[in-house]
């Protein structure tokens, strides 16, 4: 294994791969820094692209894409008080403060190392986690892969931020537009409404397209950013001290396992990782006081955290084919086109895809490290980008990107469907995480129930005679009756994720 | 009716401009556009995609692959039957056509293209996970047939796709008694058999090469005329007393009202290609066989398979 490993980060390290690792890791970056722009968009937008590429340039290009846009919230979040991306919504809390107290590097450097310490931490996971999981996931059959995935449904439901009845609404409405196609089982038309185009279903890049890129373009053309107030960087050069990054050792370590293990539960990434880590460090802390006035801890925590569910979230991703975050949804997607399926398989099959991942990660981080502390300087002027002049050429790609798949241009109208979609979502603030996941997580779990049920001569009970099987599913009804016992949602509420 | 005014206008044009040996001549003066019915990265878009460079080469004409996945073949099979039967749009695909065709799926089905030529085809081979009872293709039927002793054989299929009418096939010698598990396309089935969810699958040797090689799963018979050259110890159906004659054969079409001697440019040129040594073997080296098959001969082949296709979906698919 680590052998294999060595000889994928010498694959990688060679001049394409590395290029487009690069690439991906500085626009990252740069999107994660401007505010309003995201990186499941930035993802999502740069997919179709890589149609027709060698699978680990384009790997290389998206997951430094992934990396790069949680580490460049930082950016807007310190300098802006607005996070560049939703992960960094809780560095903002302590950044901001310390920036505007006279001290903005003090705050980014801090905010860098730990991002950095965060996606190392959870790629050791990544690494030494995966094998063994992806072992136990072969002997999955059909009935521990339905409850699985019903886990997963309840727990984005769960976790995510507003009320759960909104987030099971959302997760509901995403299932149901994954019902039309050809039935997976009589292989017959459903629910087409006779439209030969409805034959193929919703298509996912399109919805996915539609849903984060049109959703956030139009509504970044409809509002003006607010003249919030900008914070500069002064001229002269500064790098925090060795001692103060000492005391926060124990912080970024603990911040990056919880980061880590947010990112393996599926559906749940960055945003929700931070919180908990954040709230986990206040808690923990001797000065709980000082969270929220620019203290070294609440940034930290919260950049440690959102970098590390990155790792974390790859785990249930390349192990068992179901995505840890949103833009591992992306991520499966691209994997998908490329005729790469993830799963317990690919170990066995495409090791090589399963080392590309794993060796591109900590190059882009290694990459983000650099770029971010020495370019620093040049990244902060990107808080002053005006969104309106990329919003037309970035709608124009989402178009070409809808069409590029199918050549179909149903598709770019299902795009634009969805990004209207996208926008009731956001007015009626139902959180859209639940519902891309259930999109992406339903067919899989319709096709393992019924496959199931035919296995078992369509005995619901055999559901129950597995011990895993049972398991997640006592699991997944658990999760679903805790709130009608606790009233109260956890302390801080936040914005909906996008 | 307004088609038959157009091809009138059309071949009215024609005797008024130029003989008709210059018009062939001036045929394919733009690039072609190929229909693959698949998303890309799969074996019928690689496939496809070899003949294709290798087609443009000898045509001295570029053939661009559009991907048109979804829906088992018929969105991209009736995009290509409802193009303009001018010769610059074609279909490359295989069996899905037939059986979506079948299934009623694709509505328009195989009278809406004319096929141009047969370029090659990928064999089929029965295999069993390793350690299983069954080792021969009478083991094999004695467990499928009705009143078996032992539980119902659960086999790894996509419903309604070629794996699945190529079981159904295999089967038709016997009254068989046994469970189709809904588990997908090669790869997906490859991984259940893997993980013993099911009992037998059949794949194109392709794509099971290197589970067989590694000794995960034991291919029990082939069905082809001829032993396959990466497998040359699995014994073929006929060998084994039963003549079953199933494979995926990749076809290229045109929209049925394409004129003929456009066809027939196109057909000879398909052969040059597939008679080409070198060619040959880049897709020997992939496990692929080529196999040329123009005319009335293929027209003959795929109107019985077609018909054979049809049979075993009214009997056991439909109304399932």
């Amino acid at each position: 294994m680590i052998y294999d490993l060595l000889s994928s980060f010498g694959d990688m390290l060679s001049p394409t791969p590395f290029l487009f690792i690069l690439l991906g890791t500085l626009s990252g970056i740069v999107i994660g820094a401007i505010p309003g722009l995201n990186g499941a968009m930035l993802v999502t937008l740069s997919l179709p692209l890589t149609y027709g590429w060698d699978p680990l340039n384009a790997i290389g290009l998206l997951v430094g894409q992934y990396v790069g846009s949680i580490s460049g919230g930082l950016v807007s979040a310190t300098l802006l008080n607005i996070p560049g991306s939703p992960s960094s919504m809780m560095t903002t809390l302590d950044a901001a403060p310390m920036a505007k107290k006279g001290n903005p590097e003090r705050a980014l450097q801090l905010g860098i190392i730990a991002s950095f310490v965060g996606g190392t931490v959870s790629w050791l996971a990544l690494v030494f986690l995966s094998p063994p999981l992806a072992k136990i996931a072969l002997s999955f059959g059909p009935h521990e892969y339905f409850a699985l995935v019903l886990v997963a449904l309840m727990l984005i439901s769960s976790l995510s931020e507003g009320s759960m009845a909104k987030a099971l609404m959302s997760a509901c409405l995403g299932m149901l537009v994954a019902f039309p196609g050809l039935d997976t089982i009589t292989a017959q038309p459903r629910l087409t409404f006779g439209f030969p185009q409805m034959l193929a279903g919703f298509d996912l890049l399109a919805v996915l397209l539609g849903i984060f890129a049109v959703t956030q373009l139009l509504t970044d053309a409809g509002n003006s950013m607010a003249s919030a107030e900008r914070i500069r960087l002064s001229g002269k050069m500064y790098f925090v001290a060795l001692s103060d990054l000492s005391k926060q050792a124990f912080n970024m370590v603990r911040s990056s396992l919880i980061g880590t293990w947010i990112g393996i539960l599926p559906g749940i990434g960055g945003s929700v990782g931070s919180i908990v880590s954040y709230v986990t460090a206040k808690n923990m802390s001797k000065t709980p006081e000082k969270f929220g006035t620019g203290c070294d801890e609440g940034v930290v925590a919260s950049e440690a955290a959102n970098n590390a569910t990155v790792g974390g979230a790859l785990i249930p991703m390349i192990t068992m084919g179901i995505p840890g975050s949103i833009i591992d949804v992306i991520l499966i997607a691209a994997l998908t086109l490329h005729n790469i399926r993830p799963g317990p398989l690919l170990f066995q099959n495409e090791p090589h895809i399963v080392y590309g991942f794993m060796s591109t990660m900590m190059i882009a981080n290694i990459l983000m490290l650099f770029i971010m502390i020495f370019g620093i300087r040049l990244l902060a002027k990107l808080i002053d980008v005006p969104t309106k002049f990329l919003v037309p050429i970035l709608l124009l790609l989402c178009v070409v990107g809808a069409f590029a798949v199918n050549n179909r241009v149903f598709d770019i109208w299902v795009m634009l469907g969805f990004g209207l979609v996208g926008l009731l979502f956001r007015s009626w603030s139902i959180p859209v995480a639940p519902f891309v996941i259930g999109f992406i997580l339903t067919p899989i779990a319709e096709t393992n129930f019924r496959t199931a049920l035919i296995l078992s001569d369509n005995n619901l009970w055999d559901f129950f005679a597995r011990p895993i099987t049972a398991m997640f599913l006592v699991l997944s009804a658990v999760m679903l009756l805790i709130p009608l016992f606790k009233r109260r949602r956890p302390a801080i509420t936040t914005r909906n994720e996008h | 009716m307004l088609r038959t005014t157009l091809a009138a206008m059309a071949a009215a044009t024609m005797l008024f401009s130029a003989p008709i040996g210059a018009l062939a001549e001036s045929y394919p003066d733009k690039p072609i556009k190929v229909i693959v019915p698949n998303g890309a990265g799969g074996s019928t878009d690689i496939t496809s995609r070899l003949v294709a460079k290798e087609f443009s080469e000898k045509l001295g004409q570029n053939l661009a692959i559009v991907n048109m996945g979804g829906g088992g073949t018929a969105i991209g099979a009736m995009e290509a039957a409802k193009s303009a039967p001018d010769g610059y749009t074609l279909l490359s695909t295989h069996e899905a056509f037939l059986t979506s065709s079948a299934l009623g799926v694709n509505t328009l089905g195989p009278k809406s293209v004319k096929p141009i030529a047969q370029v090659a085809k990928e064999v089929i081979v029965l295999t069993v996970p390793k350690g299983s009872e069954i080792t021969s293709l009478a083991e094999f039927y004695e467990a499928a047939m009705e009143g078996h002793s032992d539980a119902n054989l659960n086999l790894g299929v996509s419903p309604g796709a070629a794996n699945h009418f190529f079981f159904l096939n295999v089967l038709s010698p016997i009254d068989h008694d046994v469970t189709f598990i809904p588990t997908g396309g090669g790869a997906k089935t490859l991984k259940a058999l893997l993980g013993g969810t099911i009992d037998a699958g059949v794949f194109a040797v392709s794509e099971s090469i290197q589970a067989i090689r590694s000794g995960d799963i034991v291919p029990i018979a082939l069905f082809d005329k001829n032993r396959h050259a990466d497998l040359p110890d699995t014994r073929t159906a006929s060998e084994q007393g039963h003549d079953v004659n199933v494979g995926l054969h990749y076809v290229w079409y045109a929209p049925a009202e394409t004129p003929d001697e456009r066809v027939a440019k196109l057909a000879s040129v398909l052969t040059e290609v597939i008679s080409d040594e070198a060619f040959r073997n880049t897709l020997v080296e992939r496990s692929i066989t080529p196999e040329l098959i123009t005319g009335s001969d293929l027209t003959a082949a795929l109107d019985a398979r077609f018909t054979e296709t049809k049979a075993l979906a009214e009997k056991y698919v439909v109304g399932n």
